[in-house]
């Protein structure tokens, strides 16, 4: 599947069985990446949640 | 067979969660937080069960409150984290229960604070009441430091900064002579995992070279270590004590064996890598036995 990082604008393929949610790396600015939607062969990313302070496991 | 799952985004923890039902032939309806709203006069969560695995302790509580008012059984539930998200509200709970912790104080202004340090003695650990993965806790060596630490939390803004919680710096003991000539302590504490009423895996974790604290996520050293029946018996009867489904709890080895924290939505990736145990797996097992009743 297709996908192109917002921030560098690189295009790169990843899995086919990515789901919303998913955190990915952009391969060339390395920056962290949701993928926010799913159309047809092309995952929609955004840039990730930073965390906050509230942020814990 | 199906279930809700609520999380900040899919981590490590919620993509074995999801291999885990898929192999069990069980649906996950997983709702992002991020993109989550309520209309709070109409149910839009169809599945009964809801597992919560809010990264964000403040959004989780909320949602857990949403779901809960609709009928929802939400793992852990919202008591559960009220009392595990908020450190103060841990500690008061341990001690009304006569559970062992260390020694913790909290103050509500930096006068005060210095106060209670005096009180509890150096080196001191501070705390944010709300927060995880060791940020924002220091170690207090001296009451210089201290003073330099709350004039900064003073000026920081945010009201939870402002609540003083202070514990008791607990010195592990040395296991050995080496270890003994090191230095006078070794540090080291175990997270234990427990899933209703079963201690399910434990590892010990290694303060890190620079970094006095032990938190996986930051890298600290993690072994794998079988389960005593002293710490089983310790962390089942915390686990009752905030009535838990499924929890981290920290354990600190002082002079006695001591609960230090609870972590209602707990992370498992250096547990499950530690130990070699399916951690995912027993959480789906457990949600599928709740499904069942």
């Amino acid at each position: 599947m297709k996908a192109t990082c917002p921030e560098c604008y690189f295009e790169f393929e990843i899995d086919d069985n990515v789901m919303r949610g998913e955190i990915i790396e952009c391969g060339d600015c390395g920056v962290e990446l949701e993928v926010i939607d799913i159309k047809k062969d092309q995952a929609v990313l955004q840039k990730a949640e930073s965390e906050d302070e509230d942020w814990g496991e | 067979m199906e279930f809700a799952m609520v999380c900040n985004k899919l981590s490590w923890e919620e993509k074995s969660i999801l291999d885990a039902a898929k192999s069990r032939g069980v649906k996950v309806n997983v709702i992002l937080n991020t993109s989550y709203y309520a209309n709070l006069m109409k149910d839009n969560v169809s599945t009964e069960l809801v597992l919560q695995r809010s990264l964000s302790y403040v959004r989780g509580l909320f949602i857990t409150a949403i779901l809960e008012s609709f009928g929802h059984t939400v793992i852990n539930s919202y008591k559960t984290s009220e009392l595990c998200g908020n450190k103060l509200l841990t500690s008061l709970a341990l001690i009304k229960a006569g559970i062992p912790t260390p020694k913790t104080y909290c103050a509500f202004t930096d006068e005060s604070a210095l106060e209670a340090l005096n009180e509890v003695g150096y080196p001191a650990v501070i705390k944010p009441v709300i927060g995880s993965w060791g940020r924002m806790v220091a170690l207090l060596k001296d009451q210089d430091f201290a003073k330099a630490i709350l004039e900064e939390r003073e000026v920081m803004g945010d009201i939870f900064q402002k609540i003083y919680y202070f514990q008791e710096y607990v010195f592990k003991p040395a296991r050995n002579m080496k270890q003994y000539l090191r230095r006078d302590k070794v540090s080291r504490d175990f997270r234990v995992f427990t899933i209703g009423d079963e201690v399910i895996a434990m590892m010990g974790r290694h303060e890190m070279e620079g970094d006095w604290r032990s938190t996986a996520t930051r890298g600290a050293r993690t072994e794998s270590i079988e389960v005593t029946p002293e710490i089983r018996e310790l962390a089942l009867k915390a686990a009752k004590v905030v009535e838990g489904d499924i929890l981290g709890i920290d354990v600190l080895e002082g002079d006695q064996l001591m609960v230090n924290e609870i972590n209602h939505v707990s992370g498992f990736q250096a547990l499950a890598n530690t130990t070699g145990i399916d951690v995912g797996g027993r959480i789906v097992d457990y949600l599928i036995k709740k499904m069942k009743k």
